[in-house]
């Protein structure tokens, strides 16, 4: 008995398992998050008044502040809540980009042209 | 002005109708540990709402004193090169709660290990009373060493 549980044992640490489920709920929460920060900060480049590269800068620099405060939010330990830490690092980047444009282009209308 | 006691007013009734739900129960003093949990939660994501809604009302007020400065400079003739002080103070400030609803308002992370204490494999489900366990099942030897 105390053999066959030691050898169901091994077998469980040697594949590295998770829920599945969790996982990608917390894609989700992030995908989220930085869908909603990107039009954030479209909004406040349209009103600071970017133009050109200076605006996509901030767009980057934006989102490094919201990879920052996504892995405080997960405590410094991406092991417990994703397999691999560049998930949540890097995960929807330039997914955002396309919502900043649109933003920044109607922000930047609706002050400064308008 | 209504508009902006709207979110308040999500939060009371929300809270209130959790706890009509508990008092109507038979052991209405006893809150179960689930219970809090959802309540805390719920609580925590309409509090976000109403930061989050602080925020871009903010955003959209620090919008409209551009425009007005915009205009001041224009009968001055002057170039735009960037707004006011204030409305900078009001655009990091909105940011800021907009940074925090951002954050929390999506939910929490869950664990991914399966050892932890919240992923348990057994939870009473509803059907609980139909389950029988006088199978020939007590007869196998347990594969895998599971938290219940």
């Amino acid at each position: 008995m105390g053999s066959v549980e030691k050898r169901s044992k091994d077998v469980m640490s040697d594949i590295p398992t998770f829920s599945a489920e969790n996982l990608q709920n917390n894609l989700k929460v992030i995908q989220n998050s930085r869908t909603f920060l990107s039009i954030i900060a479209g909004v406040l480049a349209g009103i600071i008044g970017f133009n050109g590269l200076t605006g996509f800068v901030f767009y980057f620099v934006v989102m490094l502040i919201t990879s920052v405060g996504l892995m405080a939010k997960a405590g410094f330990s991406a092991d417990l809540y994703f397999d691999s830490l560049n998930r949540v690092l890097f995960d929807g980047f330039l997914g955002g980009l396309m919502s900043f444009v649109l933003f920044w282009t109607f922000a930047y209308d609706l002050v400064h042209i308008f | 002005m209504p508009f902006l006691l709207t979110p308040l007013i999500v939060v009371f009734y929300s809270n209130s109708i959790l706890g009509g739900e508990i008092s109507q129960r038979e052991n209405s003093d006893r809150e179960s540990n689930f219970e809090k949990k959802r309540k805390r939660e719920l609580l925590k994501m309409n509090l976000g709402f109403v930061v989050g809604v602080f925020g871009i009302l903010i955003l959209s007020h620090a919008a409209y004193s551009t425009i007005q400065y915009r205009g001041l400079l224009k009968i001055m003739e002057e170039e735009f090169s960037r707004p006011p002080m204030n409305v900078v103070l009001e655009l990091i400030i909105g940011v800021a709660l907009c940074l925090w609803a951002a954050l929390t308002l999506p939910g929490k992370f869950l664990s991914i290990h399966p050892d932890s204490d919240e992923n348990r494999a057994v939870s009473l489900p509803d059907n609980s009373e139909f389950m029988i366990f006088n199978h020939r099942g007590r007869l196998f030897p347990p594969q895998i060493d599971m938290k219940f």
